[in-house]
């Protein structure tokens, strides 16, 4: 009975053991903020950095700015990666339109999505935070791949990217 | 003797199930795009962007440019690639990784230098070139005229130890 009884603590141990190296990897949130966004074939002083992240300065024409947006691949059997981008209105009916690039580590074009930030309405109270969530498949979404983000950004100081938060 | 035997196995099962909890998270990968890159004492003029990294404008050369390059300590070195393209024949990239100690002083120096249409250069720091509480750099000279492109960076997690 003794030995029976140790046997099962055996057993349970090493299950024990071998489920916690198989165990999968928790997935790594990686939050940017966007002011390391960087004007994009515009003239430098069209586009500004503040504290509430990167848009045009006041009589600024709508610019085009690109961002790095980082990211932590896990290893074994990834799924799709998910990224919240968010922004601050600053003016009634302001929206940015952005598209978010997922290439290879050789430069090779996996995927991108499209999507816009802007107030539920027009009419919507501002300056007020919006984000949207967009995701790649894991088939656009090389272990090795660089992400990055392109992003209009309109006249006038009147809207700012804010943040990327990139989950995979 | 064969219920010593298994009560050994038991034992040390559960010991190292217990060593095994507590030990820290393995460090992540960090990809990131090379246009987050900056001039480096040059005017920002210079350089041009797009979503796949950085390069120099058309008559710009020896154009300079500084990445912040993230990674996440885990006590041990650092290993990194570097990725991008020269676009033509006789375009070349020269890059210095610099690992800061957290006073400012240089705990190692690596050199780069590819004239490869597409690089993936792979360096690696050993753990006494990199300080926890440091950060890490990339200075590249890009390939002049537009020649070329400095895509990414990534930084790789320590292999797993064995216990």
């Amino acid at each position: 009975m003794q030995i029976r009884h140790i046997r099962l603590w055996a057993l349970i141990g090493a299950l024990a053991l071998s489920a916690s190296f198989v165990a999968p990897a928790q997935a790594d949130s990686i939050n940017a903020a966007a002011t390391e966004c960087q004007p994009l074939s515009v003239p430098q002083h069209n586009v500004v950095h503040s504290w509430v992240g990167t848009g045009t300065d006041v009589n600024a024409p709508a610019s085009v700015i690109s961002c790095a947006v980082p990211r932590s691949p896990l290893s074994g059997a990834p799924g799709q990666g998910t990224f919240e981008v968010s922004a601050w209105i600053v003016t009634a009916g302001a929206s940015i339109s952005c598209t978010l690039y997922s290439y290879d580590y050789t430069g090779l074009f996996l995927g991108s999505v499209s999507f816009t930030l802007a107030t539920a309405t027009p009419t919507t109270q501002t300056p007020t935070m919006v984000s949207q969530q967009v995701s790649l498949p894991v088939t656009q979404l090389g272990y090795w791949a660089y992400t990055s983000m392109s992003c209009i950004v309109p006249a006038n100081d009147s809207a700012f990217v804010t943040y990327v938060v990139s989950t995979l | 003797m064969t219920a010593r035997l298994i009560s050994l196995l038991g034992t040390a099962c559960a010991l190292v199930l217990c060593a095994s909890t507590p030990s820290p998270v393995p460090a992540a990968q960090l990809n990131i795009t090379a246009n987050e890159c900056q001039p480096f004492f040059e005017p920002p003029e210079n350089f041009g962007r797009s979503e796949k990294g950085i390069f120099t404008q058309p008559g710009v050369v020896n154009g300079e440019v500084v990445c912040s390059v993230p990674r996440i300590p885990d006590g041990g070195g650092a290993n990194f690639y570097i990725d991008g393209d020269n676009f033509v024949a006789g375009a070349y990239i020269d890059c210095v990784l610099i690992s800061w100690g957290e006073n400012l002083h240089t705990l190692a120096q690596l050199s780069i230098h590819s004239t490869d249409p597409h690089y993936d250069v792979f360096v690696s720091l050993a753990p006494a070139q990199v300080d926890s509480r440091g950060f890490i750099t990339l200075n590249c000279l890009l390939p002049n005229y537009q020649q070329g492109i400095l895509r990414g960076i990534t930084t790789l997690p320590q292999p797993p130890v064995l216990l």
